[in-house]
């Protein structure tokens, strides 16, 4: 396993986790279950949570120049996998819940409760990972 | 010598005697002093909470709850009255009704009172003490400035009494009840939210209702509604301001109650 290929992969969840969140909401006000301005907060909160997730691994794949053919760990590699679907895992189940907007079941003020404490509790989990595979030279 | 003596000596008493008498009584007579008159106390019937007797009427409150409306404590009332040689009677704050029944609504007044009509004599007056005593429980009504700005007045062209008609329509799309109060002379009805239905997926919409009267024109006894609409989403349900599909679906609530008023 190449270090290019696993900041791939790894890139890779993150991306599709914040798309997948932010087509959720566009989804949900779609179907009119939030106003615009709700969707407008949950956006911008979704965009702060991975803000510092993906501040690295951008940066991390600018810094370099050419195809970095080096080898790593393989398991590493696999548990900082695992480690990042975890995190994205916890919060796009919670995203998940707007998929069926019922009256009653949740809220925009709930949901942006929940980001703020599960996201800042659970960013060790990938911190150190994405350091590790994103500042490597 | 001795017997003249002792006859004057009885002439001097039963004088002496008679003077003190007169004087005793002229005291008996002023003693109660005029300057400081003691109140004197009038026939006004007891005034005790939650229940009103006199020589032809009963009121009997059953129920007095408190509730907060958000900007005013109101009292949640259920009483049954009777007044004995009447038709009618006039409940401040609900108007005209039969002279013996029962009514329960809400109000912002300390006491019940019933008069011969409007503006005539008050027959009878209840003063209010919660009989039940509820925690943190509180009347969603609207405020003034929630309410639309203009009326809409209708004739009233049934048959018996509005209030009968009014009553049991608000009762029947507003299960809590109705706040009742006196407002400049008219009998204004401010219900709490109710949910309207026929709305899109996930939107929720809600209206209160405001029904005062009466207001006499030469054509007859006209009422006047008033509505307060809001709405929230399935996932958003902090209230806002209407959008024009609950705006739409509160004028045509408001049109159905009319229609069934009158």
């Amino acid at each position: 396993m190449t270090l290019t290929r696993a900041q791939v992969s790894l890139a890779l969840i993150f991306v599709v986790g914040l798309v997948s969140q932010i087509a959720i909401m566009f989804y949900t006000r779609h179907k009119g279950a939030i106003y615009p301005d709700d969707q407008t907060t949950i956006i911008s909160k979704l965009l702060g949570v991975y803000a510092v997730h993906l501040a690295v691994i951008i940066g991390g794949v600018f810094s370099q120049q050419i195809e970095n053919q080096q080898q790593v760990p393989i398991f590493a590699f696999w548990f900082a996998l695992a480690l990042a679907v975890v995190w994205n895992l916890l919060l796009l189940s919670r995203s998940a819940s707007f998929l069926f907007p019922k009256e009653g079941t949740d809220t925009v003020e709930e949901y942006l409760s929940y980001l703020t404490t599960i996201a800042s509790a659970s960013s060790f989990l990938v911190a150190a990972a994405l350091s590790f595979f994103f500042t490597r030279r | 010598m001795k017997y003249r003596g002792n006859l004057t000596t009885a002439y001097l008493l039963a004088f002496v005697l008679t003077y003190f008498a007169a004087a005793l009584s002229a005291h008996a007579q002023t003693g109660t002093p005029t300057q400081n008159p003691t109140p004197v106390q009038l026939a006004v019937p007891q005034q005790t909470a939650n229940v009103a007797r006199g020589q032809n009427y009963e009121v009997r409150v059953t129920r007095v709850v408190g509730f907060s409306t958000g900007e005013a404590a109101a009292m949640s009332v259920d009483f049954d009255y009777e007044f004995v040689g009447r038709e009618t009677v006039y409940v401040k704050g609900i108007g005209l009704v039969p002279a013996s029944g029962s009514l329960k609504y809400l109000t912002l007044d300390g006491r019940l009172e019933f008069r011969e009509s409007a503006g005539g004599a008050v027959l009878a007056t209840v003063p209010l003490s919660e009989t039940v005593v509820l925690q943190g429980a509180s009347f969603d009504i609207p405020s003034e400035s929630d309410l639309t700005p203009t009326a809409r007045e209708e004739l009233w062209t049934g048959r018996g009494l509005f209030t009968n008609r009014a009553r049991s329509a608000l009762n029947a799309l507003f299960p809590t009840g109705f706040v009742a109060a006196d407002v400049n002379g008219a009998n204004v009805w401010t219900t709490s939210y109710s949910r309207l239905s026929n709305l899109s997926e996930c939107l929720i919409g809600e209206v209160a209702i405001s029904v005062s009267h009466p207001f006499n024109t030469r054509d007859g006894m006209m009422f006047r509604v008033r509505y307060a609409a809001r709405e929230a989403r399935c996932l958003s349900p902090r209230w806002r301001k209407p959008s024009q599909e609950v705006k739409t679906a509160a004028e045509n609530f408001v049109t159905q109650l009319i229609q069934q008023i009158k």
